[in-house]
């Protein structure tokens, strides 16, 4: 196994490298030798002390050529060997590119962290050449850096060439180090494009709602209209025979519970029917959330009125047990459609209300016969 | 134009779930995950961090501060229209900020313009979500507002990826894309018009009359209470934990749980507010109560295990007031006065939301550790907790009605037509 180590200097020093070496054999007979980078080296010195030998080499390191790997050498039955690297301080830097847009300006950064670079200088790559960067021009380039160990290029007025691979290069007086950064410069073009498509989404979708509800709105009002036209007529018919209206009741097209509800109430004011045969008709739901339904003929329990069961102690709307609004609205839940459809809301309640002159004018009973 | 009696609860009101779970998202959601951007306006205006995380904070008050005005054009034109114009504002806001060149240009575009397409756009969506149910309204509530959760674990990773490959520029105009859809979510809010409508008039009166209203000052006084302790965990815990030498990734995790409790207490705390019985307004002291009690236990724990229950409890409970809290304020104002008394509601009670998070700061400065910060927001919770006692018929079974107009109505509507009954009909 190598036995290394790893040795970073900034500036000229003088080192010095020891080597020791420990077995229980004949410490004369081995031959110490030292390489640099595989030259022989002397002024070295010697010494044993027990069963260890010492070896010890100084240098004094003033330029890159004395950088680079020493090595120690025992000569033994094997080889046995120990490295040194000396070596400037190298960049770390992190590896994203930088994504700018054309027009932008950005900043590249280098750092080092316990290192004090001479000076920085800048480069950018060319395919395989570095081309050094004219920071000269102020308009493009400025070089800045708050401390010794960092150093920032901003780029100002980015177009499309300005993207590619820049250099940054510490310089020691024993060497340089260099890191590599990348920059890419995009057009406004190229996240338009997912912009408009998803607008468009967005656009689409509101459209298809709106004109769902259309659509829905007009199904509604259109049989409405047909049925209210009927109603009238009806009305008018009946008013002068006054008999009891099993016909219209029992018919099986659509009819608004407020017209039923209204001719009864004429009928039974101007005393033209018998208010309390018994006459039993069947008011369908429409499937809308505005509908009027009582309840038809509801096998299940589970359907008669869930909101009664889980308003026990219920919010205001509830109300107390036993008060007054209770059976209207045991009548007024949406419910499964049943037989024959009767159409409408409670309009027809405030209709007759409207009609007694103000919501304050008293209750209004409208009793038909059940 | 006379309206239903009661909220439909069901049919199209699932609809406006939908609308509301995904509005809360692309507003809440958004919001919270706005920090990926600080950091890469910090590098491309060479601006403190402090100054940057200013654009939320505006954005935020701009948000709360403007739910009246959203209210009162709920009120006056539908929700529709006035969530669909927010979320053009919104989306317009985030559009300009693309093109931003120096800071003041993000305050104004983000904080100011995309800030009231939000205030136009939350309230409104939150107080016709109210009106579309009453028995299944907290499940409502709460199903909706997970909707601000599950986002901002998809919108933090979904946000550094856009960063990642379009640069901060071409993700601001690709959230602005985003939030176009708070303009679909609004035209979903179909207009629901309920018996009371015509007896609380304008939005003008209605504001006065909510001004006069005790119950509605003392729960908007609770509220801010609440609101001041609310905060100061998501601001302080990772930095709290930081202190007792937790190392940042399981301090993230531990955020990351909480969040997933606070999820599920969502949901678990709507759905629990409508089959208990009563006023629901207990609820929400309760949760209170435990939401206080697990802050102020926060600095006592010392032992892993202790903080990641805590956490957990204090997600939980948490979680489950934000719902219950939305749906106090119906039974209280009724569905009539809800658009202007939610906007009065969010306006005040920023107040606390705003303060809370520097107090607790400038308390930590003062004594050097969390232990007051925590402390103190728990005692703020149960101080809030303590008012909503006061609301009225806390203690009954039954809660009648409190408002006036909602007398007038029912008594109208008293007409009894009490139809045949038809085989199997009839409970009553």
């Amino acid at each position: 196994m190598p036995v290394e180590k790893n040795i970073t200097l900034e500036s000229s020093s003088i080192i010095t490298l020891t080597c020791q070496y420990t077995t229980l054999g004949n410490l004369n007979s081995i031959n110490v030798t030292w390489k640099k980078d595989d030259e022989l080296l002397k002024n070295f010195s010697l010494a044993i002390t027990g069963n260890t030998l010492y070896t010890e080499y100084t240098t004094t390191v003033i330029n890159s050529k004395q950088m680079g790997s020493y090595s120690c050498l025992f000569e033994d039955e094997k080889e046995q060997r120990g490295t040194f690297n000396i070596k400037v301080p190298e960049l770390h830097g992190k590896n994203k590119p930088l994504i700018t847009y054309v027009g932008d300006s950005t900043v590249l950064v280098c750092k080092c962290q316990h290192c004090y670079p001479l000076h920085w200088t800048w480069y950018r790559s060319n395919g395989s050449i570095q081309v050094p960067i004219d920071v000269h021009t102020k308009e493009k380039y400025v070089v800045s850096g708050a401390y010794r160990n960092e150093t920032k290029l901003k780029i100002k007025h980015l177009l499309e060439e300005d993207g590619g691979s820049y250099w940054c290069h510490a310089v020691f007086q024993l060497g340089e180090s260099e890191e590599q950064l990348e920059l890419v410069v995009l057009s406004f073009l190229v996240p338009l494009k997912p912009f408009l498509a998803i607008i468009a989404e967005a656009v689409v979708l509101v459209a298809v709602i709106l004109l769902c509800e259309v659509y829905t709105q007009k199904k509604k009002k259109h049989p409405d209209e047909g049925k209210e036209f009927e109603q009238i007529e009806q009305l008018k018919s009946d008013d002068s025979n006054g008999i009891e209206n099993n016909a219209p009741r029992q018919r099986k097209n659509c009819r608004s519970l407020e017209s039923y509800l209204m001719e009864q109430i004429l009928m039974c004011t101007r005393g033209h029917v018998r208010c309390a045969s018994s006459q039993r008709f069947t008011i369908r739901a429409r499937p809308s959330e505005g509908s009027l339904t009582p309840q038809t003929a509801a096998p299940s329990s589970a359907h008669r009125d869930p909101r009664r069961r889980r308003c026990a102690c219920p919010s205001s709307t509830c109300g107390a047990p036993g008060a007054a609004p209770a059976p209207v609205d045991a009548r007024l839940r949406p419910a499964q459609p049943a037989s024959s459809p009767f159409k409408g809301g409670h309009r027809l309640l405030h209709h007759l209300i409207g009609k007694q002159g103000g919501e304050r004018h008293g209750k209004i009973q409208v009793q038909v016969p059940g | 134009m006379a309206g239903r009696a009661e909220p439909p609860d069901g049919g199209w009101g699932w609809m406006v779930v939908l609308s509301a779970f995904f509005m809360s998202a692309l507003v809440f959601g958004v919001l919270r995950s706005f920090g990926v951007f600080f950091v890469e306006f910090v590098a491309a205006f060479e601006e403190q961090a402090a100054r940057v995380s200013w654009i939320a904070s505006i954005g935020i008050a701009v948000q709360q501060f403007g739910s009246p005005i959203g209210s009162a054009l709920s009120t006056k034109f539908g929700p529709r229209p006035v969530v669909m114009t927010g979320g053009i504002l919104a989306a317009l806001g985030m559009l300009l900020a693309s093109f931003a060149t120096s800071l003041p240009h993000l305050y104004l575009s983000i904080g100011l313009l995309s800030g009231s397409g939000w205030a136009l756009t939350f309230t409104p969506t939150l107080a016709c979500l109210s009106r579309y149910f009453s028995c299944r309204r907290s499940l409502a509530m709460g199903l909706a507002l997970t909707g601000v959760g599950l986002s901002s674990f998809a919108f933090a990773p979904l946000f550094q990826w856009l960063l990642n490959r379009y640069a901060w520029r071409g993700a601001l105009l690709l959230v602005s894309a985003l939030s176009c859809h708070i303009v679909a979510c609004g035209a979903l809010l179909r207009p629901l018009s309920l018996a009371e409508d015509t007896a609380v008039g304008g939005p003008g009166a209605q504001l006065t009359s909510l001004l006069h209203h005790g119950p509605f000052l003392r729960y908007t006084v609770a509220l801010t209470l609440i609101n001041t302790g609310y905060f100061v965990p998501y601001v302080h815990l990772v930095a709290h934990l930081q202190d007792l030498g937790w190392d940042p990734l399981s301090a993230a995790f531990l955020l990351s749980v909480a969040a997933i409790s606070d999820l599920v207490g969502r949901v678990a705390s709507g759905w629990l507010g409508d089959a208990v019985p009563g006023p629901v307004a207990r609820l929400l002291m309760l949760w209170t109560t435990l939401t206080g009690v697990s802050l102020a236990l926060f600095p006592v724990a010392q032992a892993s295990i202790a903080l990641v229950v805590l956490a957990v409890a204090y997600g939980f409970t948490s979680g489950a007031l934000t719902p219950v809290a939305f749906s106090v304020l119906p039974e209280l104002v009724g569905t009539g006065r809800i658009y202007c008394g939610l906007g009065l509601l969010q306006m005040v009670e920023s107040v606390g939301g705003l303060l809370g998070a520097p107090l607790s700061g400038y308390l930590r400065d003062v004594t050097g550790n969390y232990t007051a910060s925590f402390v103190v927001a728990g005692a703020f919770l149960l101080a809030g907790s303590g008012i909503l006692i006061t609301l009225p018929h806390f203690f009954s079974c039954f809660s009648a009605p409190t408002s006036s107009p909602q007398d007038l109505v029912t008594e109208a509507l008293d007409a009894k037509v009490s139809l045949p009954r038809e085989e199997g009909l009839g409970e009553e």
